[in-house]
């Protein structure tokens, strides 16, 4: 469940002692999710979320296109801008 | 509560890829205890466990040296019963090794004994490695470990027991 959301990095899949909750094993994806999220959110530093995670868990979604979300303009439009005839 | 937990935790001092760090200019007292970051082994290396006997196990800050020139040897004293062959393994190899042990106390407080500097070694065996005399006798291995450091420090990482990528 909690790996749908968050990844281990930097070790193997196993137990860590950790300092906020105490041994947890990484290897089993039945560890409730409310404590991976802790961990995370207090900077325990084997663990990454993942895009689902960002989703699911804190309503972050990922945009596919900044500039057409942004309505930033085109690159040949901008560069009009700071041309001679602007001054 | 006095004591510490029936598990100790160690590893080769060469195999530590990354040493928790000591606050170079402390604004409190607290923060003149604390390590800061976690003790990260090398890829493909881990942390192991050792487990003693409950209420055979010490750990103790000596305090060394002459006035203005003090500092501290750590000192962890455990028995781990019988003598197995995985015991008697673990004595011929690191009898001679240079160590890193990350202890917790009793109350969950963890010291690591060993820095970038000065690993922990196999000191002695104060309560001797054998049968015993009798059969009533406590069959096992007693293990004195000691480190030297300038200061005490607790440490407020994690401890992984499982290989770093």
């Amino acid at each position: 469940m909690w790996q749908e959301y968050f990844k281990l990095v930097k070790l193997k899949p196993g137990k860590v002692v950790t300092a906020l909750l105490g041994e947890i094993d990484f290897s089993n994806d039945s560890v409730p999710i409310e404590k991976i999220k802790l961990l995370y959110e207090n900077g325990f530093p084997y663990l990454e979320i993942t895009d689902e995670g960002k989703a699911q868990l804190y309503g972050i979604h990922r945009t596919y296109n900044n500039n057409l979300a942004k309505g930033i303009p085109k690159s040949g439009r901008k560069n009009r801008r700071s041309s001679i005839y602007d001054a | 509560m006095g004591g510490i937990m029936q598990i100790v935790y160690f590893g080769l001092y060469d195999d530590v890829d990354t040493w928790p760090t000591k606050t170079t200019a402390p604004t409190t007292l607290a923060t003149a205890a604390n390590l800061t970051g976690d003790l990260e082994m090398k890829a493909g290396k881990k942390m192991y466990q050792l487990y003693l006997t409950d209420d055979t196990g010490e750990f103790k800050c000596e305090m060394v040296g002459e006035i203005d020139g003090h500092s501290f040897v750590y000192h962890l004293s455990v028995f781990h019963p019988g003598m197995q062959d995985k015991v008697v393994g673990f004595l011929n190899a690191i009898k001679n090794e240079n160590l890193v042990f990350i202890v917790i106390d009793s109350d969950g407080q963890k010291y690591v004994m060993g820095d970038a500097l000065r690993p922990a070694i196999l000191a002695s065996s104060p309560d001797g490695i054998g049968t015993g005399k009798t059969t009533a006798a406590r069959k096992g291995v007693s293990m004195e470990f000691t480190a030297k450091t300038p200061r005490i420090h607790i440490y407020t990482g994690n401890i992984p027991l499982t290989e770093a990528i």
